[in-house]
């Protein structure tokens, strides 16, 4: 279904890469809520997500033949939504201009330390919660990872970092959504 | 109150496109935009094994000096800079950028060290006495502590400044 789906969109994309404006039409309409998600976790302001999507979508037109079938196109679009966000955050001054969390190498948490369903369901539930107290960059790689169901290499793909920079940021993430929600009683069966 | 302004963002998208606002850029914009960032990335690297060579050639003629110094320092802002504009490239931003650098760098070190098994310097050096060249002439006079009367690169007047690094 996942590979169907992506086909779809990857014929689809090549068709408004031909001048099909309708084909283009259609992936704004699929992706529209997708990316509106990913700006909430950034901004509660209606008109600054709504600006945000719609820049994103503007670029992804005059970028369509950039895109690299290799790639699928959830990821090259969160690509320019995660450029745009990063502009968004660095006005606002939330994130810094240099991450040393990318500057070392790091041995990644096992997937399957990380990969529990019913934890999944939980750090879901408890991460929309405590959103706003989660440091931006824990919030994006928590948000591909739990809420949109992306495997770490798209992750590391959308976000230009090491695979392994996105498991310590997922493993330092949960520890402050933990430390954060430890109070609200959905940790408690752990 | 999502569906409106949901149908509100496509539309203005769409309405946008159609009133050609907002146009594709071919793909050869993006062809050229990657043949300069790889030849940039290129650029630095070339620079800093020239550097690097010219710095291990010119420090056992001169020994220290402070342009010796100052050469060192573009090197490593070039290595540094060379790596920053690598990250664009999925080879380098999958690894940790320390990684990235200690790639460059020995690589960097490598290539200076074939160079200088070359006699590349030694016949800059000796063309740069002959001819006056913008920037190289000038970096290999001082470089190498000849003077302008030293007699580099003429054979039949006396060397003053050792010319040829065995």
């Amino acid at each position: 279904m996942a590979n169907g789906q992506t086909t779809t969109d990857e014929q689809i994309t090549q068709l408004a890469q031909k001048g099909d404006n309708q084909a283009f039409g259609f992936l704004v309409e699929k992706y529209e809520a997708s990316i509106k998600r990913y700006a909430r976790k950034f901004t509660q302001d209606p008109e600054t997500i709504n600006d945000i999507t719609q820049t994103v979508f503007l670029k992804a037109f005059s970028h369509i033949n950039s895109f690299n079938a290799k790639l699928k196109f959830s990821s090259w679009l969160y690509r320019i939504a995660h450029n745009e966000l990063v502009n968004f955050l660095k006005k606002k001054k939330e994130l810094p201009l240099f991450d040393f969390d990318t500057f070392w190498p790091h041995s990644a948490p096992g997937k399957k330390e990380l990969e529990n369903e019913t934890e999944k369901i939980m750090m879901r539930e408890t991460f929309e919660k405590c959103l706003e107290k989660i440091p931006a960059k824990y919030r994006e790689v928590i948000n591909f990872y739990y809420l949109e169901d992306l495997s770490y290499e798209e992750i590391a793909d959308i976000l230009r970092t090491p695979v392994s920079t996105i498991g310590v940021r997922l493993k330092r993430g949960k520890t402050i959504l933990r430390n954060l929600c430890r109070n609200k009683n959905i940790w408690n069966n752990q | 109150m999502e569906q409106p302004i949901k149908n509100n963002i496509a539309q203005k998208v769409m309405d946008k496109i159609k009133t050609d606002k907002i146009k594709i850029k071919s793909k050869l914009y993006f062809v050229f935009r990657t043949a300069v960032y790889f030849s940039l990335v290129a650029l630095c690297f070339c620079l800093a094994i020239f550097l690097a060579s010219f710095l291990v050639f010119a420090a056992k003629i001169n020994q220290f000096s402070f342009l010796l110094l100052f050469l060192l320092f573009w090197a490593l802002l070039l290595v540094v800079g060379g790596t920053f504009l690598a990250k664009k490239f999925s080879f380098f931003y999958k690894k940790p950028l320390a990684i990235g650098l200690i790639i460059f760098i020995a690589a960097t070190l490598i290539s200076s060290a074939l160079v200088l098994r070359t006699t590349l310097h030694n016949e800059l050096l000796e063309r740069s006495q002959k001819n006056n060249w913008p920037i190289i002439s000038p970096l290999y006079r001082s470089g190498c502590g000849c003077q302008d009367d030293c007699g580099c690169g003429h054979e039949n007047q006396q060397n003053n400044c050792p010319m040829h690094v065995e």
